[in-house]
């Protein structure tokens, strides 16, 4: 234990110093996330120019709902049938609809409906946290469905309990809304370049020969991996926490339960660890490391929808994008900002630290053309 | 002398490939022996399984009575290991470099006394404080050998610590290698420079192809090809000069060539006191004296048929 915090703080101590961990892994993810927030906030924010229909069958939450979108910045209507409001959005008039139902005096109370083209996924997704909002403050309406631009299809869902696999089953409840999108987004993307700089450092000691020293050493050479593992870890921790606390604090970013969130950061460390462990082995030098590991943590990013919020209707898409580590942290984090179950955040944490677990052993495996011992 | 290391028999196979086949030597307290070879010839690979960094085919390592492999750990204690790398973290200073080597090797007790010694013996005494990355070559690589003798191993193992290094530095290496005899460790070092062998080593093993051909202090080395030296004295007033140093013991012929007394002889070394005196004893004057002695160049030559450094 004693050589592998000695081990840990060097590393802390070296990656402080070359001033990679501060790049990577704090000033770039925030930067990064403050920038697209100001220039893309069109794509992630509420500042976009959206405009909503609204249709209130309670005849009391409609003119207040549109009033404060309006100062918010949006356009907002409220109209006098669902089928007005759906009909805006048909005609392209109206980027989504919110359909507030009459409350029913029995039986399970009605859902609300959030209506747009998942095209527009972002008007939507705005839509579904102002309409989340709203169900929250009501004891009439717990329910929240979110619709695709099929008209013919609302029908169905109305008054039932949405599809399984629909919008991520019951999606409104976990969406995250832009800014936080954006931190988690950008906070996850530098985490796998900041833990794999960690675990890529065992390459670039083993090329300098400073590897070959530690092994030469009376220590155990579990406690060299521990130690190593160690560092990576904390910088990965470390990072996610700054980010957290800071995207908080300046971006507003609701990152949810403290619980969750550290979970979700620990399955992705475990899982950039892992992918980092096995890209070594495959690379002839740090550099080599290095390219490799930027490629393919861009790549999951892109098509975990790290960049651009990506559709979530079932299909072959859907599918492949759940191959991204990214996808399923975004969906865990959303969960957890949302009013996602407990099992909503297990599940991502689970599979994105099993699937690090499981490349950390073929890594294992391959050892020897990581550290050169043969 | 009790041997600190010995190792018997070493055999490594790349493959079919044997890249050390059948090496075997042994290295007493204060003594520093040599692996002379060209590039290629087995030396890494040989000291990578003294280390037991390298797991061997075949073989036995006996350092400070303890077998050595790739699973010994606190073994390990007993071997200074100095890659041929520059192995330092740049980031951190050369007092940091040392400190954290120190911590890995216990040495905490005692840890700023004996890094304060180390830098005096390398001479970085006064750049204690500088990043290592703001060191010359040279810098560094004394830096890379302080790690390597920091904990007082029982065998320091330094693989061609001088490889790109300028003259000036080199010389002030293999100083600080020189010094490391007389501290009683047992010194392996490996080189494919000549003169490097010659200048440090109690004993030398001339390896190539992974076999270790021949093996000695310089002296029998360069006896095994049979090779004399030659004495050339430049003088004056020689008459019957050349058959007195002729009759000398040891001296095969002396030939006068003009002003100039051409004597072949085996250690003539030992011999060019006795040879002066006879000399000035037959009335000659010593203008100039030069000896040329066949040099292990020479008998890697003759023994593998090439050149060290080809």
């Amino acid at each position: 234990m004693t050589t592998a915090l000695l081990l840990a703080r060097k590393d802390l101590v070296q990656r402080l110093r070359d001033r990679s961990f501060l790049i990577l892994g704090i000033i770039a993810p925030f930067f990064v996330a403050y920038i697209l927030s100001l220039v893309a906030g069109p794509v992630y924010d509420y500042g976009f120019s959206a405009d909503y229909a609204i249709s209130d069958e309670t005849g009391s939450v409609g003119e207040g709902l549109a009033e404060g979108l309006v100062d918010s910045g949006f356009g907002a209507e409220v109209v006098g049938s669902e089928d007005a409001a759906r009909a805006l959005v048909d005609d392209g008039e109206a980027s989504a609809a919110i359909l507030i139902p009459a409350p029913s005096p029995v039986g399970d109370p009605p859902p609300i409906v959030v209506y747009g083209d998942l095209d527009d996924g972002t008007a939507v997704v705005v839509a579904e946290s102002i309409a989340e909002s709203i169900a929250n403050q009501s004891d009439a309406v717990r329910v929240l469905i979110t619709e695709t631009g099929n008209p013919a299809s609302v029908g169905a869902y109305l008054g039932q309990e949405p599809p399984v696999g629909w919008v991520q089953g019951d999606a409104g409840d976990k969406v995250l809304d832009g800014i936080t999108y954006l931190s988690v987004g950008m906070a996850i993307f530098f985490l796998y370049f900041t833990v794999q700089a960690s675990i890529i450092n065992i390459v670039e000691e083993r090329m300098n020969g400073t590897l070959q020293r530690l092994l030469m050493a009376p220590v155990g050479r579990g406690s060299i991996l521990f130690g190593k593992t160690l560092s990576s870890s904390l910088t990965g921790l470390l990072s996610m926490v700054v980010l957290v606390v800071a995207t908080t604090l300046v971006l507003g970013a609701a990152w949810g339960p403290v619980w969750g969130v550290a979970l979700l950061s620990l399955a992705a460390v475990v899982n950039a660890m892992g992918l980092g462990a096995l890209i070594g082995t495959y690379a002839r030098n740090a550099e080599q490391a290095s390219q490799f590991a930027g490629i393919v943590a861009t790549v999951l990013a892109f098509i975990g929808g790290v960049f651009v919020p990506i559709s979530t209707e079932p299909g072959l898409f859907d599918t492949l994008t759940r191959i991204s580590p990214h996808r399923w942290l975004l969906d865990g984090f959303g969960a957890n900002s949302g009013t996602g179950t407990v099992v909503d955040v297990l599940i991502p944490t689970l599979v994105v630290a099993g699937i690090g677990v499981l490349l950390g052993l073929l890594a294992f495996g391959r050892r020897s053309k990581l550290t050169g011992v043969v | 002398m009790e041997a600190v290391l010995r190792c018997e028999g070493l055999v490594k196979r790349f493959d079919d490939r044997a890249a050390v086949d059948g090496v075997g030597f042994e290295i007493a307290a204060g003594e520093t022996y040599g692996l002379l070879g060209p590039n290629g010839a087995g030396k890494t690979t040989t000291i990578s399984m003294v280390c037991g960094l390298l797991k061997r085919d075949e073989g036995t390592v006996i350092v400070a009575g303890e077998p050595i492999d790739t699973s010994s750990v606190e073994e390990r204690r007993a071997i200074g290991y100095v890659p041929q790398e520059i192995a330092l973290y740049p980031d951190l200073t050369a007092r940091e470099n040392l400190r954290f080597f120190a911590r890995l090797y216990g040495l905490s007790d005692r840890m700023d006394e004996r890094v304060d010694e180390v830098l005096d013996v390398v001479g970085l005494t006064d750049r204690a404080d500088d990043k290592a990355e703001e060191y010359s070559g040279g810098m560094q690589r004394r830096l890379n050998i302080g790690i390597g003798m920091l904990h007082e191993p029982d065998l320091l193992i330094l693989d061609e610590p001088t490889v790109g290094v300028d003259p000036q530095s080199r010389n002030a290496i293999l100083d600080s290698v020189a010094a490391l005899g007389s501290l009683g460790m047992a010194v392996l070092y490996t080189t494919h420079y000549m003169e490097e062998a010659e200048r440090l080593c109690d004993r030398i093993g001339i390896i190539d192809e992974g076999r270790i051909v021949a093996e000695g202090d310089r002296r029998e080395l360069i006896g095994l090809i049979g090779e004399a030296d030659t004495v050339t004295l430049q003088i004056t007033g020689a008459d019957g000069c050349a058959e007195r140093v002729a009759a000398i013991e040891g001296v095969e012929s002396a030939q006068l060539e003009g002003e100039e007394l051409i004597i072949i002889a085996h250690n003539a070394g030992s011999l060019l006191s006795e040879i002066l005196v006879v000399v000035r004893d037959a009335g000659a004057t010593v203008k100039g004296v030069n000896v040329d002695e066949p040099d292990l160049e020479a008998v890697f030559l003759h023994l593998t048929g090439k050149a060290l450094r080809d």
